[in-house]
């Protein structure tokens, strides 16, 4: 009797501990979809109110919404090669060694705040590109050649003689990378070309916003390169394909929605980052795709005139819906992103 | 095995022509070597600008030949040159922050690097430069400040140099700032960083357990739980700076308002809520960072053998018994990771941040000795923020720009420190 009435008792504090811990978790949850609608929700109650809206909106609105598409473009140019580039040498030809290190690096990378991207960007490179741009282009062509005759070079001696060289190519192009760059600079004098009006312009910006975003396309990129099977790419060798056939027509073809991912995501990114634009761009609103000119985005005004905005003013609902615009943007292209992502992650798992 | 496809593979290679390709591998191979290229040389650069501001330099004597023949000297270390001018930074005798000091190229007779130079430390932070006969006349103008320390910087080795380094260093990191954020130490941008984060990181943290255990326990595999979940994936792509104004104005400008209103309104129109402060600002970047720190740690559950929960229920343990004694402590890893990635991701954003409640210079910390000990409403500063406003809103880009940079290196110390152990204890 005794013991019949202590289980039951205990009985009854379990069920209380065990409702208890649905309780929380299920408030937890709560706020987590409160904060899922209140977003959507109080921008758009904000934009509610009869308030005019100030003149000339639509120019406004327009030379924000050029200014960032311009950075994002502009980043995506850069970020997209080189995540890419870096992406597939890392998972398919690297050393596994140097790949075990390029990875956490980049995760590192991926950390750094914008705010010191900025500052490099700003301060740094901004005036060092404006004098030295023509320089810049002439390296990036002249590096592709270097590249492409060291590829033919690699192509045609006996790979036996040197296995570990393609395996740590990277290592040594840079050495000459630094011997071209160093050429370059001798052989030309900084500010000739064209020299922008402004050092902070849109090439500034694509190459800060986009150094911001390769970490990323990177990582989703070498996710979905190094879940592709071994075992597909050594059958198409063995039929006869050269190790570039085989990751042009099988590897890349079949991670192919994992680079749209990539793209998808680093475009939401680029659009929404606001630091780097906000220290780089020179925040001029001109509705313009001239890259040598500034730009302003609708991140970086939100950040410079909402805080002196009264609230219930026009200019106020015209920032809550520059926040509508920027939020929807964002969420709709990370959900498209990773819809692609998982269909194309369940199809690699069950190769 | 492999080893035989891989010769074959050589060999494809070698058949047809060799450089089919090879072009394009190479170039795959740049891309990575440009970006660790770029990713070394700005880690480098941020290190040697960062650390730059602390090194003590070579202090100049400068004789400048004015227009009437009269010669003068000004003493100083020189910070900035080109083909025009000299920056020379000169003593702070006159007006506190660094002084300094342009002079023209061609009016420069000689410029000699004097053994017997020597840099005064005051007793109120000034810096001054001096030939050691100057000394007394300098001190008598510098009254009622008295010498601290005199340091030869040109006589000093290396370790010397090294000694004086590490104390400015120490300077920087554990003094409160100057009248202006130009001068004295980040000591305050340090603290409220550090406050900021652990305050969020106790908001963020309970929510984003309870909300991962119900995704993962309650929710089950329905319509409305794998629109939830998507959701929460998609919500940690939306940029900081939405949540900033979500932040503003319904934290800030309605809800603290209308605490304002029933609590504080003896105190109106002097806010009390209703105003950017460390609460705000700390459940701002809670929000900010609920979809990852949720995320991550539901994919720590969901990592969990599901043998380990079958038998705790066969043994007869309750739900939560089995979540509590069992689950929770196998996924706490994942716990500590998500914890990690919250952290850095706080520490790093910055513009939702200037929305609601960050200020330049503060005049208290948000954490002191007086009841209550930690003071949510107060405003604070950030270190990120000072890397903003020091490189570009300060009135002074000579001093403000190094000054950033140390901010700079600071804030990345602290992350990458985050990230390490994030990567370590997983």
């Amino acid at each position: 009797m005794d013991l019949r009435s202590r289980i039951e008792l205990t009985r009854r504090a379990r069920a209380r501990r065990e409702r208890l811990t649905r309780v929380l978790a299920t408030a937890g949850a709560g706020v987590v979809v409160f904060t899922l609608f209140a977003i959507p929700v109080f921008l758009a109650f904000e934009l509610l109110p009869f308030a005019p809206w100030p003149d000339a909106i639509g120019h406004a609105l327009g030379a924000l919404l050029v200014g960032t598409t311009k950075a994002t473009l502009a980043a995506l140019l850069i970020a997209l090669p080189l995540g890419i580039g870096a992406a597939i040498y890392n998972a398919r030809f690297s050393a596994l060694r140097l790949r075990n290190v390029v990875r956490p690096m980049l995760e590192i990378v991926e950390a750094f705040p914008s705010v010191v991207i900025g500052l490099v960007a700003a301060v740094w490179l901004a005036p060092w590109l404006r004098l030295h741009l023509f320089q810049v282009v002439l390296f990036v062509l002249g590096a592709s050649l270097l590249v492409f005759a060291v590829g033919h070079i690699l192509g045609s001696v006996r790979r036996t003689a040197a296995p570990g060289l393609e395996r740590w190519l990277p290592f040594f192009l840079m050495p000459i990378f630094a011997l071209l760059a160093i050429l370059i600079g001798i052989s030309i004098a900084p500010g000739a070309g064209v020299v922008p009006v402004t050092p902070w312009n849109s090439i500034v910006i694509g190459i800060a916003l986009g150094f911001a975003a390769i970490p990323m396309v990177f990582s989703i990129a070498e996710d979905a390169l190094g879940l592709v099977p071994d075992r597909i790419v050594d059958g198409a060798l063995a039929l006869g394909a050269t190790r570039w056939q085989a990751l042009r027509t099988l590897v890349l073809p079949t991670v192919a929605p994992s680079l749209l991912t990539a793209a998808l995501l680093a475009a939401g990114r680029c659009a929404g980052e606001t630091m780097i634009v906000l220290m780089a761009s020179g925040n001029t609103a001109l509705a313009t795709f001239d890259p040598l000119v500034g730009l302003r985005t609708l991140s970086a005004d939100i950040a410079l005139t909402l805080p002196v905005t009264e609230p219930g003013s026009g200019a106020y609902r015209l920032l809550m819906l520059v926040t509508l615009l920027l939020f929807a943007f964002s969420f709709a292209l990370n959900a498209g992103g990773e819809r692609i992502r998982r269909k194309l992650r369940r199809h690699l798992s069950a190769l | 095995m492999k080893e035989s496809v891989s010769s074959v593979a050589r060999a494809n290679d070698k058949r047809r022509g060799g450089g089919d390709g090879q072009g394009w591998i190479s170039l795959a191979a740049a891309s990575l070597s440009i970006v660790l290229a770029v990713v070394l040389g700005l880690l480098g650069l941020l290190i040697v600008s960062g650390l730059g501001e602390f090194w003590p330099k070579t202090i100049s004597d400068v004789i400048v030949r004015d227009g009437h023949g009269i010669e003068s000297h000004t003493i100083g270390q020189i910070i900035a040159a080109n083909d025009e001018r000299l920056v020379l930074r000169t003593g702070e005798l006159a007006s506190f922050g660094s002084a300094y000091e342009r002079i023209r190229r061609s009016e420069i007779t000689a410029v000699s690097e004097p053994l017997d130079a020597l840099q005064l430390i005051l007793s109120d932070g000034r810096r001054v430069y001096a030939r050691s006969g100057q000394t007394e006349e300098i001190l008598r103008a510098a009254l009622p400040a008295t010498l601290i320390e005199t340091q030869a910087l040109n006589a000093a080795g290396f370790f010397t140099r090294l000694g004086i380094f590490a104390r400015q260093f120490v300077h920087f990191v554990r003094d409160m700032p100057g009248p202006s954020a130009l001068t004295g130490g980040v000591f305050p941008a340090l603290v409220g960083t550090l406050v900021l984060v652990l305050l969020m990181s106790v908001l963020v943290m309970p929510l984003g357990i309870a909300a991962a255990i119900y995704l993962h326990e309650y929710a089950g595999h329905g319509r409305r739980a794998r629109f939830v979940r998507s959701a929460v994936n998609s919500l940690a792509g939306v940029p900081a700076i939405v949540y900033g104004v979500l932040g503003l104005g319904f934290l800030v400008q309605t809800l603290g308002s209308d605490l304002d209103r029933r609590f504080y309104p003896e105190r109106l129109p002097t806010p009390t809520f209703a105003s950017g402060s460390l609460l705000w600002a700390s459940i701002t970047l809670a929000l900010l960072t609920l979809p990852v720190v949720v995320v991550s740690i539901e994919e720590g559950l969901a990592r969990i053998p599901p043998m380990l929960r079958q038998g705790a229920l066969a043994l007869g343990a309750t739900r939560s018994e089995t979540l509590w004694r069992l689950l929770l402590p196998a996924a706490r890893p994942a716990l500590l990771t998500a914890l990690v990635l919250a952290l850095a991701r706080a520490a790093g954003s910055v513009a939702p941040l200037m929305l609601v409640g960050v200020v330049k210079l503060a005049p208290t910390l948000p954490i002191d000795g007086e009841f209550p000990f930690l003071h949510p409403t107060r405003q604070f500063m950030h270190l990120g923020f000072s890397v903003y406003d020091l490189a570009l809103a300060s009135p002074d880009a000579l001093i403000g720009v190094p000054r950033a940079f140390a901010c700079a290196l600071l804030l990345i110390g602290l992350v990458v420190l985050l990230n390490l152990a994030a990567i370590i204890t997983r």
